[in-house]
């Protein structure tokens, strides 16, 4: 399955990248929200994990643009956010995210959430 | 790993790599990279009074520092962040003081892991 982690964080991208590649995934990653939005039109993932707080145009502008497309609607976000905005989990699911994670992230969670989002069980060695 | 317990939560930093040691020396190696810039712009919006700017540079190193469970940096660059947000940065010196102490606390930290994960 492939997965495609939006985060400008490189620390994040690194960490998040190496655990879900252990797990099976083919992991593209991108660094803005442009890249975030190419990546996501080209490799048609099967799950896009997005910081909401990215630069170039914003995880906010690229999340609308993927549940705003027809190329892009149907794969299932999951937005991480360090945000103190007590608001921000409501807004982004608002705006179409499948679930709302926050920062620093929690992998078990991050497990829990792909598999269901996913119908697939993590514990597995390989996805597919 | 034994270095620095005060600066970094180990526990924390290895929980959330599932005890890949290789990865957060991989980790480390990039936040020592890229984590004088974060706090230079951390810096520079302080002295541009920029409150949005601040908001948003302290947000990123908030998240980069949380990576490792160093929980003095964060709290630091969420005081930051707070401000930032509020647009008060009457107190933002003094703050920030404490993050660069929080700061020069954490590089040797992860230096000395960075080495002891290449010897190893």
């Amino acid at each position: 399955m492939k997965i495609l982690v939006a985060d400008d964080d490189r620390v994040q991208t690194l960490m998040l990248s190496s655990r879900l590649k252990e797990k099976g995934f083919k992991v593209t990653v991108a660094y803005d929200a442009i890249q975030a939005w190419m990546a996501a039109i080209k490799t048609q993932p099967d799950a896009i994990i997005l910081d909401i707080q990215m630069p170039g145009g914003t995880g906010v502008a690229v999340l609308k643009q993927l549940k705003a497309s027809t190329k892009t609607s149907q794969i299932p976000v999951v937005v991480l956010s360090g945000s103190i905005d007590p608001k921000a989990a409501s807004m982004v699911k608002d705006l179409g995210a499948d679930e709302f994670l926050n920062k620093p992230v929690d992998m078990n969670l991050l497990y829990r959430t792909l598999s269901l989002l996913l119908g697939i069980s993590l514990e597995s060695p390989e996805p597919h | 790993m034994n270095h620095g317990e005060e600066a970094v939560s180990w526990d924390e930093a290895l929980a959330r790599v599932e005890g890949d040691r290789e990865l957060l020396a991989e980790m480390a190696a990039l936040f020592l990279d890229s984590g004088p810039g974060l706090l230079a712009a951390v810096r520079e919006a302080i002295d541009r009074q920029d409150a949005s700017g601040l908001e948003h540079a302290a947000h990123d190193l908030k998240s980069s520092v949380g990576n490792f469970g160093a929980r003095k940096a964060q709290e630091a660059a969420l005081k930051l962040e707070k401000m930032g947000r509020g647009g008060d940065l009457t107190h933002a010196e003094e703050a920030y003081r404490s993050l660069e102490r929080s700061m020069r606390q954490l590089w040797p930290v992860l230096e000395a892991m960075q080495r002891s994960e290449q010897a190893s």
